[in-house]
């Protein structure tokens, strides 16, 4: 049976139509969702936390494991790419949509050992790649106000298992796909390491 | 003992005979109190027998220090300070004083008690004292409350380095191997964790979304050539 030619051109009229319908429904649910991203990284959750965080027993190390998932942790600072993150606990999808996660299965900052914590490469960490060797990195936190220096910068497969490991020393790992602009599921990671320099504890100062 | 005998027990039973008569009955107490204290006698009411004190209670704070994470500081490397209503300073700052503590004489009331010391240290209250340091003391009280401070992982021994290129200690000091697995130690990062996925899928999508339209859009367009 062959078709008629008006036929085909209603075919292709319809399937053309429903491509560019699909097309505009997609790109308005990631246009929305990117949005939405923003809106919620832009958000400053420490003022009111620190207000929380005065009312707290001074105590001795907090556990991470205590720390429930999606629970606001505290602040990322870089000065050389004045930015500014926040910092949730977990990696999945939901926290790093808000700002970066702290990885689970890693102390949390200011801890003695590899503090490690993760974000998107094309939103909160968009600009990694511009921080050098030696830059300052502050995270604020309850526990009190940590200074890094990025100490190794390294470009990993996805799979590496090298990165999340215990360290000696107070360690604070960043993490975030690459390349920076690959489309797709970057096959890379990169990885900023740091060695706390300064450290502040918050219960010197409250009590 | 002669001294005492010849000196001072006269005017003690002078005082003595005053008190019968005066009407100030507590200024004679008082000054009974200060001869014998000179004499070489001490009265647990002297301090408290004037009428222009307040009772008293005595406050013994215990400072403890766990170094458990390379820290080496003793007690007296943090002071305290103890205010009254939180607001006025009622001692000079004082090392603190492991073993019995140290005792503060103070007037019937509520005190918060503060303490300040090395960075990489953190301490708690335990004791008839909230964990923000308030204590009540009532007349003839005798509290004792115990400050522990414990060094915090990660701190030490590089807290005053700048470059973080401190060795650590191969032993911790004054502690075995066990003591490394009590409640202050926080639980080690996973050993070859997997990295998170940090890959968002709305960059995609909108490229994709955008892919879709661009080949509707086309295909729409040039439908009556296709169709030729």
């Amino acid at each position: 049976m062959i078709m008629s030619g008006k036929r085909i051109m209603s075919a292709i009229a319809i399937l053309s139509v429903t491509f560019m319908a699909g097309g505009v429904a997609m790109s308005a649910y990631a246009g929305f969702q990117i949005y939405s991203s923003k809106v919620e990284q832009g958000r400053s959750y420490l003022p009111a936390a620190q207000e929380i965080w005065k009312e707290k027993i001074p105590g001795s190390i907090r556990q991470s494991a205590a720390i429930p998932t999606g629970d606001f942790l505290g602040t990322i600072y870089i000065p050389a790419i004045s930015k500014t993150v926040n910092i949730f606990q977990g990696t999945n999808a939901k926290e790093l949509s808000r700002g970066a996660g702290h990885y689970l299965g890693s102390v949390l900052p200011g801890v003695k050992d590899n503090s490690v914590i993760a974000g998107h490469r094309d939103t909160v960490f968009s600009s990694l790649g511009k921080v050098k060797l030696g830059a300052k990195i502050v995270i604020t936190t309850e526990d009190g106000v940590f200074t890094y220096r990025v100490n190794r910068i390294r470009i990993v497969d996805a799979s590496d298992r090298t990165v999340i490991v215990p360290t000696e020393l107070a360690t604070l790992t960043l993490s975030t796909c690459y390349p920076f602009n690959f489309i797709g599921a970057a096959p890379k990671r990169y990885i900023v390491v740091a060695k706390i320099s300064k450290s502040k504890p918050s219960s010197i100062t409250s009590i | 003992m002669v001294n005492f005998k010849a000196i001072w027990l006269p005017r003690l039973l002078l005082e003595s005979k005053k008190m019968k008569n005066n009407q100030n009955f507590l200024k004679s107490v008082s000054k009974l109190a200060k001869i014998i204290a000179i004499a070489g006698f001490t009265l647990a009411f002297a301090p408290a027998a004037t009428a222009a004190d307040a009772p008293t209670g005595t406050l013994n704070v215990v400072t403890v220090v766990v170094n458990t994470h390379y820290g080496t500081d003793t007690a007296d490397a943090f002071s305290f300070h103890v205010w009254t209503n939180a607001s006025e300073r009622v001692s000079s700052p004082t090392p603190g004083a492991a073993g019995s503590g140290r005792a503060y004489v103070l007037p019937v009331g509520s005190y918060v008690v503060t303490q300040a010391g090395a960075v990489g240290y953190r301490g708690m209250w335990s004791g008839p004292i909230t964990p923000g340091g308030t204590v009540a003391i009532s007349s003839g009280s005798n509290i004792t409350v115990t400050r522990t401070i414990y060094d915090v992982a990660g701190f030490n021994p590089f807290m005053t380095s700048d470059d973080g290129t401190s060795t650590t200690p191969e032993t911790t000091p004054g502690t075995t191997s066990d003591e490394t697995t009590d409640e202050t130690t926080p639980t080690p990062t996973t050993n070859g964790g997997k990295l998170p996925d940090t890959a968002t899928p709305f960059g995609n999508t909108l490229l994709l979304g955008g892919a879709l339209m661009l080949i509707g859009g086309i295909g729409f367009a040039s439908r009556k050539i296709l169709v030729k």
